[in-house]
């Protein structure tokens, strides 16, 4: 009887075994981002935001915190005001039009090596706690083979209750350091989409003008898509 | 005993780690870039000439030393939309040489002001 019962334990923890499935191991950005490492991109031209949201003034928002985004991440942006300007006079400031086209000629009039399309889907407002969801995807293609060099979009929901950490190292103050740029009196969406940017950027490895350009390829990269919440009073 | 020792150490510890200093200085770039996107108005865009001229007196405050990436680029393109042509292709050209991956555009731009 004792064997039996033996038996049947050990046929349960077997199966229970096989069916668990293995973690998966994480990988490293020169596994994920391999074609970024490859093109090294340096310049970088940003496009106008797409906005699929109801806030007519998301797309500026985020626009005007990209420039700084990008380039504290040691990229070379080309001048957004210009950028724009020469965009509308050759009629390509249409940016939904270029998200599937060739990229050759932006590399040729701008000499860039690649171009950044981000496209917010969600900026919702509550009325009650002023906390804002907010779902954004960026998109980095090169203008050299149209490979998609980097993508990661970001579920964030800007939490006023979220008081910046105090005790939790390094990495807690370089979040507080971010979450500190926000006014506490009136909360400023400028602000809010460069936290987005930053969160969100963080997994891009960094460009040429960084101290830690071409040191990150074995650090771990994040996920593809993920949530968190940003914010801090 | 050995808690005190802990902490003090704690302490010690946690008032060595500062806050890496960024990249560049910007000044308050952002918020005045998104009022003259914004607004479009000639008040705003004379307010984010004056913060051009702001981030390039302060460099020293960023790591790099250097001014950000596309300021030296529009703020010689405002000026030569305000007539001030000579002046502004000096800051292209600043541009140019604090960026070299910039030539391609800031090239093109200067062509099209000769004409």
């Amino acid at each position: 009887m004792r064997m039996i019962k033996f038996l049947i334990l050990f046929v349960i923890c077997f199966g229970l075994s096989s069916c668990a499935k293995k973690a998966a191991a994480p990988l490293t950005k020169i596994q994920v981002y391999k074609d970024l490492y490859k093109e090294a991109p340096v310049s970088i031209l940003v496009m106008l935001p797409i906005n699929k949201t109801n806030n007519v003034e998301v797309k500026d928002f985020f626009y005007t915190t990209l420039t700084t985004s990008l380039s504290d991440m040691g990229y070379y942006v080309i001048p957004p005001f210009m950028g724009q300007e020469i965009l509308r006079s050759e009629s390509a400031n249409d940016t939904e039009r270029f998200v599937e086209a060739p990229l050759q000629k932006f590399g040729e009039v701008f000499g860039a090596d690649a171009v950044l399309f981000t496209t917010v889907t969600k900026w919702k407002k509550n009325g009650v706690t002023d906390n804002v969801e907010i779902q954004i995807e960026y998109v980095l293609k090169s203008t050299k083979t149209n490979n998609v060099l980097f993508q990661r979009k970001g579920n964030l929901v800007y939490d006023t209750s979220i008081k910046p950490p105090s005790n939790s190292g390094l990495a807690g103050l370089v979040i507080a350091a971010v979450v500190s740029k926000i006014n506490t009196a009136a909360t400023s969406y400028v602000k809010v989409s460069r936290m987005c940017n930053d969160v969100t950027l963080s997994d891009l490895p960094t460009g040429k003008y960084h101290a830690r350009h071409r040191l990150d390829s074995a650090s771990f990269a994040g996920l593809k898509e993920f949530s968190t919440k940003i914010g801090g009073n | 005993m050995r808690v005190v020792i802990s902490l003090l150490m704690l302490a010690i510890l946690s008032s060595c780690i500062t806050v890496p200093k960024p990249i560049y200085y910007w000044g308050a770039y952002e918020d005045l870039s998104y009022k003259a996107v914004k607004g479009n108005e000639e008040a705003d865009f004379q307010k984010l000439m004056v913060s051009f001229t702001d981030i390039a007196k302060n460099t020293a405050k960023g790591s790099s030393g250097k001014i950000p990436p596309g300021i030296c680029g529009d703020f010689g393109f405002f000026l030569m939309r305000q007539g001030k042509t000579q002046e502004g292709k000096q800051w292209l050209i600043k541009e140019k040489s604090l960026y070299p991956e910039s030539t391609t555009f800031i090239d093109s731009i200067l062509k099209m002001a000769e004409k």
